[in-house]
């Protein structure tokens, strides 16, 4: 009895190990679009052979093996992470385009363009009402179009401040998963394809969103560190990391926007970790482009500083010459100057002057009826030094910005697009390796019950021919 | 060879396909069919000598060898039942009407080329 017992225990491991080996199959099936799910392959493991003891030796399913590859992982989240930083970039320098018209028919440059022509305008006719009230409905809408600007940019800001602190919320959720996974480890969780599938989908988001790096501890937890320097959760403990604006220095420019930064649990500010993800992507549009343009606390920015040029060049021009009352001129433009950030946003035409106190005589020597009518009218593309931004004439430095942005864009677009079939082929790769093929499981199960079914032809003809024997006594 | 030690030789080789059938690769499946072959070859009567042919004395070791081959009969049947029965519940779109699991067809592969 205690070998048929022996039997039919070595026949049912038998079964239990074919059936294990289906389930992992139905499980890789069930799982194929599964974000984060690598292929399972069923394992069997020998049991011992001794006949004097009863072991009958046979085989047992043994736990399924995963086909995951860290390197092929890490791969994925590198790609991933770039594409978030362009992606990030793309999409807010394509919103700051606009602003600048490259046609020159809108905007500052369209304004500015309008601007010099009414003064050009206004030299060929210097007595004309009709033009000096030409000159102040333009100087009034160029002051409108940097406070419009300046409006624009200042949203476009606020924008990003609210992406950057919804990202990072996003980040502490994903680590407070990884955390969660930690501690399931530490009570000693069997392991699971499902949850380690749920882990490394949370990992690649958390690559997308920012540069983290995922050590497998072995005790089985995840140290997830922010740009391998920061942490965000080691062990059974997380670390938060919120945004905050501020400016680290001693500020020159009042009234600035302040620098956004990542701050960790210890107040430490981790910006500079921040390599990768859609959050260095929009940290660099917020720290570099936007001050570049509307200025921070130590740099002006180049809005402001062709407002200022263009304010004090023209109020100093009329300033110099005599109206047709043969009094000085008066400013045109008023502005803020309490701060270099503040030129732009609060330009505007002076009302106290009036078309009578437009000054166009240059009193020389010689005197010029129309001098400084013609100055002004020269000033867009005037290269003396007192009409220039950096080297260049004012209608070229605008040009030049709007170069400038459009390039910033372009070259994001296109390192976005490259990242993209980067992140494509790596997961193609990932695929290759650790994906769920149909119709791989499904040749391979077809395979089975082929194989088995000649086998059975087969044993038909045995017991037929075991059958003739017994007739044969 | 006598019919008892062919009939031996048969029922150990039954076993011992039994238990390797256990692993479910198709080419165990494959190595497994070359030994039923071996087996017919052993029991195929053309190749007995007159000296060879059962007697009545050899019933016994016959039926345990008839016994084994049903067994491992059933237990091949079995395995053929539980592919179909899995492939027609999670990979087929149905099934013909002699029962067999029509599988959706194959999408197409994306490849990288070097």
């Amino acid at each position: 009895m205690g070998t048929l017992f022996a039997n039919l225990n070595s026949s049912a491991n038998a079964l239990a190990a074919f059936q294990r080996s289906l389930e992992v199959a139905q499980n890789n099936v069930s799982n194929a679009s599964t974000a984060g799910y690598a292929k399972q392959l069923p394992t069997l493991n020998a049991l011992p052979f001794d006949l004097q003891s009863g072991l009958l030796g046979g085989v047992q399913s043994g736990a399924p093996q995963s086909t995951r590859d860290e390197f092929l992982e890490q791969g994925v989240r590198y790609q991933t992470g770039l594409l978030g930083n362009f992606q990030a970039q793309a999409q807010a320098l394509s919103g700051l385009e606009p602003i600048f018209d490259v046609t020159g028919q809108t905007g500052i440059l369209g304004s500015l363009n309008s601007l010099l022509q009414s003064f050009s305008n206004w030299s060929a006719n210097p007595d004309s009402a009709a033009a000096r009230q030409d000159v102040l409905a333009k100087a009034q809408d160029l002051g409108a179009s940097f406070q419009q600007t300046m409006s624009v940019l200042s949203s476009a800001t606020d924008s990003i401040d609210n992406k950057i602190s919804s990202t990072v919320s996003d980040i502490n959720s994903l680590a407070a998963q990884v955390l969660a996974y930690n501690q399931r480890q530490a009570t000693g969780g069997a392991a699971d394809a499902g949850l380690d599938a749920h882990l490394h989908d949370t990992l690649e988001s958390l690559s997308s969103d920012a540069g983290v790096t995922a050590r497998f501890e072995s005790d089985g937890s995840i140290t997830l560190l922010l740009g391998g320097q920061s942490p965000l959760v080691i062990g059974q403990r997380q670390y938060l990391i919120t945004a905050e604006n501020f400016d680290t220095g001693v500020a020159v420019n009042a009234n600035a926007r302040p620098a956004a930064h990542i701050v960790d649990a210890n107040g430490q500010d981790v910006t500079a970790n921040v390599s990768s993800g859609t959050l260095a992507g929009l940290l660099a549009v917020r720290n570099t482009v936007l001050p570049g343009l509307q200025g921070d606390s130590q740099q002006a920015g180049a809005i402001n500083l062709i407002a200022k040029k263009i304010a004090d060049r023209v109020n100093q021009l009329l300033a110099s010459g005599l109206d047709p009352g043969g009094q000085p001129g008066v400013a045109l433009f008023n502005y803020d100057g309490s701060s270099a950030v503040m030129s732009a946003r609060s330009l505007t035409v002076n009302p106290n002057i009036t078309t009578n106190t437009l000054a166009a005589l240059d009193p020389g020597p010689p005197q010029v009826a129309n001098g400084i009518a013609m100055a002004l009218a020269g000033l867009g593309q005037s290269r003396a030094g007192t009409d220039t931004i950096n080297g260049q004439s004012i209608q070229d430095f605008l040009n030049g910005q709007t170069q400038i942005l459009g390039q910033q864009s372009a070259s994001a677009a296109a390192n976005k697009s490259v990242a993209q079939q980067a992140v494509t082929q790596a997961q193609a790769l990932r695929a290759q390796v650790s994906g769920v093929s149909l119709d791989e499981e499904a040749v391979r199960v077809m395979e089975l019950q082929r194989g088995y079914q000649s086998m059975s032809k087969m044993i038909s003809v045995i017991n037929g021919l075991a059958d003739t024997l017994m007739q044969m006594v | 060879m006598t019919i008892k030690e062919r009939c031996e030789t048969a029922e150990a080789k039954l076993e011992k396909i039994s238990t390797a059938l256990l692993d479910y690769r198709p080419e165990t499946l494959e190595a497994c069919e070359a030994e039923l072959e071996e087996i017919a070859g052993l029991l195929a009567s053309e190749t007995l000598e007159p000296s060879e042919r059962p007697v009545a004395s050899d019933r016994p070791v016959l039926l345990g060898l008839r016994k084994r081959s049903a067994l491992l009969g059933l237990q091949v049947q079995q395995a053929v039942n539980l592919c179909r029965g899995w492939a027609q519940l999670r990979l087929s779109e149905g099934y013909t009407s002699q029962g067999m699991p029509v599988l959706p067809p194959s999408a197409p592969q994306a490849s990288y080329e070097v």
